[in-house]
């Protein structure tokens, strides 16, 4: 009892003061679960965001978070440090984890692409641009972070990406361009892009004016 | 910023708040456990390892000490042999049927005194090694050997070696210097 008193304690003060990420890993190396447990509050909820959005499956997001942790209990040395951030060791391995998942199982949400303009799904068209005040005022709250949702999924997984890390997890532009090993010019020009796309997909359910950015 | 983006600002942090804080608690604990196990199973490998590299390491050892004790041992015989080969005279350069020319049979026999003494060391040397009237260098080229044993003054008499020193009935500790043949060549008596 005061020994997982004292265990629990240690690990507040573990997760409180700043251990950085290196010598977490160095003790998870060594068979230290508190630090496993510092590392794993720190980093799961943004991990398991990620998958959530990339894949739009809670089922799925849990496995990979599952999975992207379990490479840190059996490998924690594979990580390098002058490569970047543990955070974004994480993300790189949730987002290939991601990937080929959802490129395995292909559960893709209904796809509306610009293309796809006529799709009955979501057949609000010009119609719901001119009358989007009043289609705002119908929708929920709820269903228009829905709507948002099957939007983001919807997008290109680049793009995609891009929008769950920089509009969702509220990251930089530096380091999300960092995370997925591009330069910032070139984050900025698919976040510019991702977002016309969503607006564009938006408008069409009604939900807000196809301006131009 | 325009109407629509700013309605899609909104929308992204309602999403974004409405998003999990973080992994269902189960995954947590699936994970916690699967650490456990993880390390418990290492630590059980590792064990292993080192008591199988700490085994090796001895079986190695045991056969490396076996091998040198064993060379240890071959290298003393020849050395012995080659000893007595180097002191032995070389009968070729004497006539057959010579008298043995007693300052070659002293240094043969001193020769073999040393190896002897190297060889037992705990025993003690009474006398020094007297040449009996079987010596002929010149059929005794190599394989002397020292034999130990209890003989009567009698024994020693009849030898040729003097035994006046001991009362007939006992029975004097001797080393006996035997040539190849086995003919008894010079003795020595040994007290302990």
């Amino acid at each position: 009892m005061s020994f997982e008193l004292r265990s629990e304690r240690s690990h507040r003060l573990m997760a409180e003061t700043s251990i950085d990420d290196q010598s977490l890993l160095g003790l998870i190396a060594r068979g230290d679960e508190r630090a496993f447990r510092v590392v794993y509050d720190r980093y799961n909820g943004p991990v398991h965001r990620f998958a959530w959005h990339m894949s739009g499956d809670r089922a799925m997001a849990e496995e990979i978070t599952q999975e992207v942790f379990m490479l840190l209990i059996r490998k924690p040395r594979k990580y390098d440090p002058s490569k970047g951030s543990l955070g974004g060791y994480l993300f790189g391995i949730a987002r290939n984890l991601t990937r080929r998942r959802v490129d395995q199982l292909r559960v893709y949400v209904p796809f509306v692409d610009d293309a796809n303009a006529s799709d009955e799904n979501y057949s609000l068209g010009d119609r719901a641009i001119d009358d989007s005040a009043n289609a705002l005022e119908k929708l929920t709250q709820r269903e228009l972070i829905e709507a948002l949702r099957t939007s983001v999924l919807s997008l290109p997984a680049q793009y995609r990406e891009v929008i769950i890390l920089c509009d969702l997890e509220q990251m930089s532009q530096a380091g999300a361009a960092e995370l997925l090993q591009c330069s910032p010019g070139t984050i900025a020009s698919r976040m510019h892009r991702a977002r016309a796309m969503l607006k564009i997909k938006m408008a069409r359910k009604g939900l807000v004016n196809n301006e131009p950015i | 910023m325009n109407q629509s983006e700013e309605r899609l600002a909104q929308a992204f942090q309602a999403l974004s708040a409405e998003s999990p804080q973080s992994a269902p608690a189960e995954v947590g604990l699936a994970l916690q456990d699967a650490f456990r196990r993880h390390h418990v199973r290492r630590r059980r490998q590792r064990r292993l390892i080192t008591a199988g590299v700490l085994g090796a390491c001895l079986v190695v050892a045991a056969v490396l000490l076996s091998k040198s004790r064993s060379s240890g041992l071959q290298e003393k015989q020849p050395t012995l042999a080659t000893r007595q080969e180097q002191s032995l005279p070389n009968p070729e350069t004497r006539s057959l049927g010579a008298v043995p020319n007693n300052t070659q049979v002293k240094s043969t026999i001193a020769s073999l005194q040393k190896v002897h003494r190297k060889a037992r060391p705990s025993a003690n040397v009474v006398s020094n090694f007297t040449s009996l009237a079987s010596y002929d260098p010149a059929f005794s080229k190599d394989g002397f050997k020292i034999v130990r044993v209890g003989l009567s003054s009698a024994e020693l008499s009849q030898m040729g070696a003097p035994s006046y020193v001991y009362p007939a009935s006992r029975r004097v500790l001797t080393d006996v210097v035997l040539d190849r043949d086995g003919i008894p060549i010079a003795v020595r008596t040994v007290g302990r």
